[in-house]
């Protein structure tokens, strides 16, 4: 009766954590989308000020929110935005606009893969 | 480290699944066994894959596995659902036909198994068990058992193993039928024992209608 009853309790637990992960990653997605949004307009309407400033706030968002993915998403899969994300400042400094959209879309691109990867869906599970 | 991690987490959820399934394996045990060394070693081998990406699931499934080993014993339609009934291959020596294309079993895997059971001839056997686990259990005849003090007593009886029929308050209909007994026999008796069926844990009986009856405990705390 003892383990039947911390399965049970485990059992709502992994759920738990499984609708954490799955609520941060979103967070995380609409947070850097709306921030590459923003980059985009600004770099296209060219504030350099503006823009920079985006892009360090991009960064430090991303540090912090890095480390509490790793828990959950691939490690691979967040490198990879880590790495466009780390680009980002030098692609400003040195003007290469067409860089610098790349690797926005990158990001939310594979922003988009992770979200889909964690999200409840049928497609997940096929 | 994470070998480490990994090692306490898959001893822990071996832990909870419990002893039985290390000593004998159900189908789903097995599955489930299987599963969890695959996770434990894909989390192991891979470090791209976080740590709560083998945690998470090996403790769901071993939390599945418990509930549905609960709810095996709490209900005798889930359990042959689950981990299906014993078959009988071999009755008085003759073997069962229609059992064996069920379970898909040729003669060669029969005989194999009553040789490693202890008997080279079917014919020798009063009863063969196919077990829900898939192992054989085998009832020799008495003529080819060993011979011990209870079973010089036995050969003036009727030579045939006890069947339960009543398990944790239910009554086992095909095993009354093998008893050639009814379930009013069966009430008569436990009427006289001061009984109903619901207060009866196991109640084990041959075809001399020899009985043995093992009263429900209470709950313990």
């Amino acid at each position: 009766m003892k383990r039947v009853i911390i399965a049970a309790i485990l059992l709502p637990c992994m759920l738990a954590v499984g609708l954490f992960s799955m609520y941060r990653v979103n967070g995380t997605y609409d947070a850097v989308t709306r921030i590459t949004a923003d980059i985009l307009e600004s770099s296209r309407d060219g504030h350099s000020d503006k823009t920079e400033s985006l892009i360090h706030d991009l960064q430090e968002r991303w540090m912090a929110e890095e480390n509490v993915l790793t828990h959950y998403v691939r490690h691979n899969q967040i490198e990879t935005v880590g790495q466009s994300v780390a680009k980002l400042h030098a692609l400003f400094v040195n003007d290469d606009t067409a860089s610098l959209e790349a690797e926005l879309y990158s990001i939310r691109w594979q922003m988009e893969n992770i979200r889909r990867s964690e999200a409840f869906q049928l497609e997940n599970i096929l | 480290m994470r070998t480490i991690v990994i090692y306490i987490i898959a001893v822990i959820a071996l832990r909870i699944m419990g002893k039985r399934q290390l000593g004998e394996l159900q189908p789903s045990e097995l599955v489930v066994t299987i599963l969890v060394s695959n996770l434990a070693t894909m989390s192991i081998e891979d470090t791209n894959i976080p740590l709560l990406g083998t945690v998470m699931p090996i403790f769901t499934i071993v939390s599945c596995e418990v509930l549905v080993s609960f709810l095996n014993m709490k209900s005798h339609r889930a359990q042959s659902i689950i981990s299906g009934n014993p078959r009988v291959i071999i009755k008085d020596g003759v073997i069962n036909q229609q059992e064996m294309r069920n379970l898909r079993w040729t003669i060669e895997d029969l005989m194999e198994q009553l040789r490693i059971c202890g008997s080279f001839n079917f014919t020798e056997v009063s009863f063969a068990v196919v077990e829900t686990s898939g192992a054989l259990s085998v009832y020799q005849k008495y003529l080819h058992r060993p011979l011990t003090p209870e079973s010089m007593q036995e050969i003036n009886g009727e030579d045939s193993p006890p069947v339960t029929i009543i398990s944790d308050g239910i009554l086992v209909l095909d095993s009354l039928q093998y008893c050639n007994v009814d379930e009013s026999w069966v009430r008569d008796i436990l009427a006289r024992r001061q009984l109903d069926l619901k207060d009866v844990y196991v109640m084990i009986c041959d075809r001399a209608k020899t009985y043995t009856i093992v009263k429900k405990e209470r709950n313990r705390k």
